[in-house]
């Protein structure tokens, strides 16, 4: 669960400004910060209006994808993959220490 | 053909010499042509509604187009005949918005099940798609899509899915278990796949990544099973986090369907057009699918 920051047009920021509207949710909890600040998230019950004249209803998420997101959000990914992986070893090596103290105890 | 008009439209060209006429709805706003090859008529404005007043007989095709857009269609024509033709671009672009791919979240309980089906025959049926897991983690078998035919608990389905876990791809149905195939998922990867299905022996062919092949898959080796229906994000209720980019469903040749991830203006729901029924698809589970950004088709 994050908490993050929607300004005046539905984009999301990490970092609270005056103005911005705080929304906790998991629905992002795989994305990376540079990820988060690209993305268009309109509550349920919000709309929002583009330049054009377009109403936006929500619930609804668009994503401004460029090179840079896509990359910073890969490497995010694998990082968090790597991490896993960790904490699969940890877990792993606390199974074989907590078999190993029940035939140490008897 | 369909019954003669009390009134035509001006700009069609004019008294038919062999009284016959196409009458044209196309996009507003599109410019609309007639040719057949030696011979172009248009149409004096862009209102959406057209008759072409055709001096010959023979073959003429009726094309609107606007701005990246074509659709046409050909008609043979023959004396003292009205045509009726309709002609629509892949998306309605005045209704949808098409973007770049739709995605469902991370534990999230998006999918779309549609009516598009092998039908109980085919020679041959080519599901081609575009796709990209969105995390990996976890040890959940993940559908990229599936055909499943039955309910819940009687259902006999093919699907394709990747085992984030073990970062593989695979195919398995009713008979098939987990039958791996060649390349590895990455998150944010998008890849490009061809899935073709033999229906006489079931024999199931990827070509692209994921790749490899299945030898005999009862789901599409058995008449009644081959009236599945094609699902995406879900296979019998797992759900998975992925982005759809596109996918075309060819029946012996024919294309059956053209599905283009958009959102609808009206409501800004998110989903897939079907091109060819003209069937918007949108979420059939819970919570709200993520899209790309907006992109012209």
């Amino acid at each position: 669960m994050k908490t993050l920051f929607l300004d005046s047009n539905y984009m999301i920021h990490t970092d609270f400004k005056v103005g911005y509207i705080a929304v906790e949710t998991d629905m992002f909890d795989s994305y990376c910060d540079t990820a988060l600040e690209n993305i268009r998230y309109i509550p349920k019950n919000a709309s929002w209006t583009r330049q054009d004249g377009l109403v936006y209803y929500g619930p609804f998420i668009q994503f401004q994808s460029t090179e840079a997101v896509n990359s910073a959000q890969k490497q995010f990914t694998l990082d968090s993959d790597n991490m896993m992986s960790l904490a699969d070893v940890a877990e792993l090596v606390e199974l074989v220490y907590q078999d190993d103290m029940e035939v140490i105890e008897g | 053909m369909i019954g003669r008009t009390n009134s035509l439209p001006i700009g069609g060209g004019g008294t038919s010499a062999i009284d016959a006429y196409i009458a044209v709805t196309y996009p507003v706003g599109s410019v609309c042509t007639c040719t057949n090859g030696s011979k172009t008529l248009r149409a004096s404005d862009t209102n959406g509604l057209i008759v072409f007043s055709i001096p010959s007989a023979g073959s003429w095709t009726v094309t609107a187009s606007k701005t990246n857009q074509t659709a046409s269609k050909t008609i043979t024509v023959a004396a003292n005949n009205l045509y009726e033709v309709t002609l629509n671009y892949r998306l309605p672009t005045d209704i949808y918005q098409a973007v770049r791919y739709i995605g469902s979240t991370l534990n999230g309980n998006q999918d779309i099940s549609t009516n598009i089906t092998p039908g109980g025959s085919f020679s041959t049926l080519v599901t081609r798609i575009k796709f990209s897991p969105v995390v990996l983690s976890g040890t959940t078998y993940r559908c990229i899509f599936a055909y499943e035919y039955g309910t819940s608990g009687t259902a006999h389905d093919s699907e394709l899915y990747f085992k984030d876990g073990s970062a593989e791809f695979g195919h398995t149905s009713t008979n098939v278990v987990n039958q791996i195939l060649t390349g590895t998922p990455v998150a944010g990867q998008v890849y490009e796949t061809t899935q073709t299905v033999n229906g006489s022996t079931g024999e199931v062919t990827y070509t692209g990544t994921p790749s490899g092949t299945i030898s005999a898959d009862s789901a599409f080796a058995n008449g009644s099973w081959k009236n599945g229906s094609l699902e995406f994000f879900v296979r019998a209720g797992v759900h998975s986090p992925i982005q759809i980019y596109e996918c075309t469903v060819t029946k012996d040749g024919t294309l059956i369907a053209d599905l283009i991830p958009c959102y609808r203006k009206s409501d800004s729901a998110a989903g897939l057009w079907e091109h060819v029924s003209e069937t918007f698809y949108t979420n059939t589970g819970s919570g709200t699918f993520t899209v790309g950004e907006d992109i012209e088709l």
